[in-house]
């Protein structure tokens, strides 16, 4: 607290900005890693509960994330690699909530194609802080681009 | 999260940041102020067998000589914190020319890093490179 005044309200606002904005990039970094470690707990963990996440931009994926996570599982299990680079990350932050936007770029090998298919868009996420840190109770995932794209 | 934890996230992605700017401008000294004196380097997944990093330094120079441009462009930085140790996991993707070629190639992957604080900053004592595509 001491160190608080020292440090005057004005920083002390922009250091829980700059917390917040980090905070934030991690949990989209930690939703790249659990999908592609196919780590079905860790995806989970980036999610409220009651979230509802929309996949319909490419997929015909919508539901809680138990849903989704249970989805992307079988569906995962065939596609030997994922990479989910994650930048552009734009957080306009209100106290508790937040809404987030940030560009993806998704580098896969999908089952029975000999090339890489690549997409890319963004993902737009309805945030709210939890005494565990920030998670996401919206995501909708708006793809605008893919490259060598599954066929039938 | 506290004012140390900001400072030290900042500083790791900058680091990692100037290794991709030593590899693609082909400065060792840079690429050495990356790393502690008696780093271990594992580049085994693009076939480089030594692992000191004077001889990985001059195992680089040779491999990236094969290339006209690459341009190492660096993502999805997740660190975990150990007093002054960090593990850190980040993703690269790699534009590349080869020599005599006039198309690029695209790369990508992760490198994993143990870093340590150190009285000039956070340096990395062992990196393992991971080529995924």
């Amino acid at each position: 607290v001491q160190q608080e005044a020292a440090l005057g309200g004005g920083l002390v606002t922009d250091l829980n900005r700059l917390s917040d904005e980090l905070e934030i990039a991690g949990l989209l970094n930690r939703y790249a890693r659990g999908v592609d470690t196919k780590d079905w707990e860790l995806y989970r963990s980036v999610f409220t509960e009651d979230a509802v996440i929309d996949y319909s931009s490419a997929t015909p994926i919508v539901g809680s994330p138990a849903e989704v996570a249970d989805m992307l599982s079988k569906g995962f299990a065939m596609i030997p690699m994922s990479m989910h680079y994650i930048t552009n990350v734009e957080a306009d932050i209100d106290g508790d909530t937040a809404t987030v936007r940030a560009m993806f770029y998704n580098p896969m090998q999908l089952p029975g194609m000999s090339e890489l298919s690549t997409c890319g868009g963004y993902y737009h996420h309805e945030l709210v802080r939890t005494p565990d840190g920030w998670r996401s109770s919206s995501l909708r995932e708006e793809n605008l681009w893919f490259v060598n794209p599954p066929t039938g | 999260m506290e004012p140390q934890r900001i400072s030290d996230e900042l500083e790791i992605a900058s680091l990692l940041i100037r290794y991709a700017r030593a590899v693609d401008s082909r400065d060792w000294d840079l690429y050495r102020s990356v790393f502690t004196d008696h780093a271990t380097i594992d580049y085994s997944a693009v076939g480089v067998t030594v692992t000191a990093l004077d001889d990985v330094a001059d195992a680089l120079a040779q491999f990236v000589a094969g290339q006209t441009m690459s341009m190492h462009y660096v993502m999805n930085v997740e660190c975990e914190f150990d007093g002054d140790v960090a593990r850190v996991q980040a993703m690269w993707l790699n534009a590349v020319v080869l020599k005599d070629e006039s198309n690029v190639s695209q790369y990508g992957g992760r490198w994993h890093h143990e870093l340590v604080r150190t009285d000039s900053g956070w340096c990395s004592r062992k990196l393992r490179l991971e080529v995924v595509w």
